[in-house]
């Protein structure tokens, strides 16, 4: 995957010639215009939507925590994949903490983590490594898909400030996945939609 | 491959060659704006709640326009230092092959984001004719400029995000979040290749424009 720019193209564009050439701008605003209605969320209609958002997002903060427990209760980590685990696992937990002390100031209800998830039985060091590029890199883009939508500024930089390190968690495994660690130019966001599906199968 | 970087490469150096002086990037990139607004700091335990102030009212000088341009400044400069650090004979490859596409990307965010100012309208800012990228005789001390710029462009994108107006935002952040998560995933790769933790922190930088302007001030003077 060289380039991956969905959320920077109008229909009918795909290369990066054609992304640079027309400047993004337009583009950026037809992705908007998209994940609005995936995600079936409108401004107008919902003013408490940055709650909405912080809950969607410290759920999938949860999973994270929790997979990152699971595992390295496991006993099948050693070595940097250990190491990785051991410092973002704690990381993941500091974004759980962020964002339930937000959302209670903000007067939402921070959802609660579940007293069970469902993750898949990994037999492998490989499988765990695998398993986690794909989960930081869903979340990354499910940040950067929400992000757009986040309507205070303070939210949405610290929102931002979250995505860089689950970027950065995604580079750490991709490298010991033996995978490019510098795969595409332009990131991609993705739609709530397309998250809640990936992620449903863990909430089982 | 090869042909593919250098004649980017090329593009870069004519571009520098045109490009304006020092007092027109800085004026132009916002970057002698003088903004003092607050910004949390990235050890931070929780930038929601801590009392960080984006002040906006003293920014109010600094337009969408003006922070476009300030991202494409700062584009400019990441992408003359990787054409510096692929030619400089430090690297090879596995670490070449990396820092070369890291420069393809820089230079891809610099056409991207000169057709953003067009698009605002607005005159898009040309590269320095030279910069200072410090000490470049060993591979270490290259990339640790590499690590600074990275995690600069990293917190200077994530402090403008949040100063982009309201109306802009559903067109500019899509954009620049996608920029942003690139350069965080070099500053991961930099750091990895200094055999370095590739998260070193919870949170990433949010950073002012004035603390863009301290990181790069050693670069970009004269």
């Amino acid at each position: 995957m060289e380039l991956d720019a969905r959320s920077l193209e109008t229909p009918g564009t795909s290369s990066r010639r054609q992304l640079v050439k027309t400047g993004a701008l337009a583009l950026g605003a037809a992705a908007a215009a998209t994940l609005l209605t995936d995600a079936g969320i409108s401004h107008a209609a919902r003013p408490g939507s940055d709650l909405n958002i912080l809950n969607y997002a410290l759920t999938l903060e949860h999973i994270e925590d929790a997979m990152y427990k699971t595992l390295l209760g496991s006993g099948l980590l050693y070595g940097k994949a250990l190491a990785y685990a051991t410092t973002f696992g704690a990381q993941e937990h500091t974004h759980v903490v962020a964002l339930t002390a937000t959302i209670k100031q903000l007067g939402g209800t921070p959802v609660a983590a579940q007293a069970k998830y469902n993750f898949p039985m990994l037999a492998s060091l490989g499988a765990i490594v695998g398993l986690l590029v794909t989960v930081e890199d869903l979340g990354a883009s499910a940040y950067l898909g929400a992000a757009p939508m986040i309507q205070d500024g303070k939210l949405l930089s610290t929102a931002v400030a979250i995505h860089s390190v689950e970027a950065q968690h995604a580079t750490a495994w991709r490298n010991l996945a033996g995978m490019n660690i510098v795969p595409f130019a332009f990131a991609t966001g993705a739609p709530m939609a397309k998250v809640v599906t990936a992620v449903t199968p863990f909430l089982k | 491959m090869k042909g593919h970087h250098s004649m980017e490469r090329a593009s870069v150096e004519d571009v520098a060659r045109e490009g304006g002086s020092r007092q027109q990037f800085l004026k132009k990139a916002g970057l002698t704006g003088g903004a003092a607004f607050l910004a949390m700091a990235a050890t931070s335990t929780n930038p929601f709640t801590d009392g960080i102030a984006f002040a906006h009212a003293q920014v109010a000088g600094l337009t969408d326009l003006d922070i476009l341009n300030f991202a494409l400044g700062l584009e400019h400069l990441e992408a003359a230092f990787y054409a510096k650090v692929i030619t400089s004979g430090k690297f090879s490859g596995k670490n070449l092959k990396i820092l070369s596409a890291i420069h393809d990307h820089e230079v891809a965010h610099v056409a991207a984001l000169t057709g953003f100012v067009k698009a605002f309208g607005g005159t898009p800012v040309t590269p320095m004719a030279t910069y200072h990228f410090g000490d470049f005789s060993s591979a270490a001390s290259i990339l640790a400029t590499a690590e600074t710029l990275e995690i600069t462009g990293v917190g200077a994108y994530t402090g403008a995000a949040g100063l982009v107006s309201a109306a802009n935002r559903a067109k500019v952040i899509p954009a620049a979040g996608s920029i942003e998560q690139v350069e965080a995933r070099h500053y991961a790769a930099i750091l990895l290749l200094q055999d370095k933790n590739p998260s070193p922190m919870a949170f990433g930088p949010i950073n002012t424009v004035a603390q863009v302007q301290a990181a790069i001030k050693p670069i970009v003077s004269m």
